[in-house]
């Protein structure tokens, strides 16, 4: 079975899509789109890696990580943050919070599959 | 203490008695704290300038504009002796800091503002998103072969859905950072609010003479704001009265109808040449009437009066082409020039053309002349006439060859 993945975004074509090229590279993908409860929805699907935007309702990218990145048993779980470009200052406080690979928006299908098989592979 | 306000004024202001503010004013009292503060506010100067003197509160300041200059080096030794020397000059040093400071804390303020605007940092966001959407989906479609119907559908419609969405976000961003909510820039010179404010009345102004005076249309103006604007739109809008009250609207349609030629029309009219050209320009519209274009021009090649037709764009700021009929109206001044013209761009039409460049002022007495160029444009009724190739400016302008240019185009390839 193959490795999965938890994205955490609220745009659900965004979702679709980087669901669609995942699935197809053979991960299993499931998918989040609310920040407020996103750390509990990360412990009840353990993924190997989490895809995570900055902007979400409840609890933006930031909060999420920072509140992740509390608890031991995440503290080593390959995070991907998707942050705007041209947003330097969401680059460096997601490095500060702990973010193991930075994405900026728009990206390409070919950037997910690389960043994500890197996280895992590392 | 200053007297530009009256001292029980300022007593009653601070919440004192007119007698114990006396006893203050000849030391008899001394001042310190609230008292002290609030005063100092009410005059408007620093508080050490009350309690240790106006050289003191100098001192103060220039010691402060030292601290805050960053890479200046200053005799700070001799900061009393520059101050008692020179107080006019130490006066100026202190006050131009504090306006830096103010100035310094008001570009602040702006920058925290764009840097943290909710509705900017939203729509960046909702456009790199869209954006983001779309190139993903679209890369799908284009990269995997052997994708399904289902999914294959299913991408389109969100490719679909998302470009609907970044036209709208993209809508809302330009009317959010362009208040006039069109694409227009502000206005930057009083021509330019003229125009605006012409523009917003389709280039005509019917009421003017029949329910309204220039002056009572010039204050209902809101396009109009700057003094310098107003007091060329006011004389605008008298010139304009003038002509209409001298050339009715109806009285012009006859005349038109029976002479093709602006001279005759002029003529018949009793009127003079270009008061009739600007006369045409800004009549009402109507159906099966020739529509005119107008602008005005002074030597120096500013353009004055500005009516646009379509076919002949006229730049909104900067130098037009030198090309242009107006401009070559200067070197045969008085003479009327009929011309063809065609405007390069993409739906080029040929347009007739008239001009003339008449003196101002009265110069029978030999004064030197002030010549302004006048030229009117209308669509041609005889297509296909050799017409002069012209453009908008050089910076714009597909003309390859052109012995005029000024500047090199952006236009690498032309139309």
């Amino acid at each position: 079975m193959g490795k999965s993945v938890l994205l955490i975004e609220d745009e659900p074509n965004i979702i679709e899509a980087i669901s669609y090229i995942l699935s197809r590279d053979g991960w299993r993908v499931a998918s989040h789109s609310n920040g407020g409860d996103a750390v509990d929805e990360i412990r009840r699907r353990a993924p190997d890696v989490v895809i995570l935007d900055v902007m979400l309702p409840g609890k933006n990218g930031f909060e999420v990580l920072s509140e992740l990145r509390q608890h031991d048993e995440f503290a080593d779980l390959p995070v991907l943050m998707l942050t705007a470009r041209g947003q330097t200052k969401d680059r460096e406080l997601a490095a500060e919070m702990g973010a193991s690979q930075f994405m900026t928006k728009p990206f390409s299908n070919s950037e997910v599959l690389d960043k994500v098989r890197a996280m895992v592979a590392g | 203490m200053q007297m530009s306000i009256r001292q029980t004024d300022l007593a009653k202001k601070v919440g004192i008695s007119p007698a114990y503010l006396n006893l203050i004013e000849h030391d008899r009292r001394r001042i310190a704290g609230k008292i002290l503060l609030d005063i100092a506010e009410v005059l408007e100067i620093e508080p050490t300038v009350l309690s240790e003197g106006a050289e003191a509160a100098l001192i103060s300041g220039l010691q402060q504009a030292q601290a805050d200059g960053q890479n200046s080096v200053v005799e700070q030794d001799r900061t009393e002796e520059f101050a008692s020397r020179f107080p006019g000059w130490a006066q100026l040093v202190t006050l131009q800091h504090r306006e830096i400071m103010s100035l310094r804390g008001a570009v602040e303020t702006l920058n925290d503002r764009i840097s943290h605007d909710p509705f900017l940092s939203d729509a960046i966001h909702e456009i790199l998103s869209t954006v983001t959407s779309i190139k993903s989906s679209a890369s799908i479609l284009v990269e995997s072969e052997d994708i399904e119907k289902e999914w294959r559908d299913r991408f389109q419609r969100n490719i679909f859905e998302d470009s609907s969405r970044l036209s709208e976000t993209s809508q809302s961003l330009v009317g959010y950072l362009d208040p006039s909510q069109d694409t227009d820039a502000i206005p930057t010179t009083p021509e330019e609010e003229i125009d605006r404010f012409m523009r917003a009345r389709n280039y005509t102004l019917p009421e003017l003479g029949e329910t309204h005076e220039p002056s009572t249309l010039l204050a209902d103006a809101t396009e109009i704001k700057s003094s310098s604007a107003r007091q060329v739109a006011q004389q605008f809008l008298d010139t304009y009265y003038k002509q209409s009250s001298a050339l009715p609207a109806e009285k012009l349609g006859e005349i038109e109808r029976a002479s093709d030629s602006l001279s005759g029309m002029a003529k018949a009219a009793g009127i003079p040449l270009t008061d009739l050209m600007m006369r045409l320009a800004f009549r009402p519209a109507s159906p099966g009437r020739a529509q005119y274009g107008y602008v005005v021009a002074d030597a120096s090649g500013a353009m004055l009066i500005k009516r646009p037709i379509s076919g002949f764009s006229i730049p909104r700021i900067g130098q037009a082409c030198p090309l242009w009929p107006v401009f070559q109206a200067f070197s045969r001044p008085l003479m009327l020039q009929e011309t063809t013209i065609r405007q390069e761009g993409r739906d080029a039409i040929e347009l007739q053309v008239s001009s003339i460049a008449i003196p101002e002022n009265d110069v029978t007495h030999g004064e030197v002349p002030r010549f302004k160029a006048h030229m009117l444009l209308k669509q041609s009724s005889q297509p296909g006439t050799a017409p002069i190739s012209v453009g908008v400016n050089c910076r714009i302008c597909p003309k390859t060859s052109c012995s005029s240019r000024r500047e090199s185009s952006i236009l690498s390839d032309g139309f």
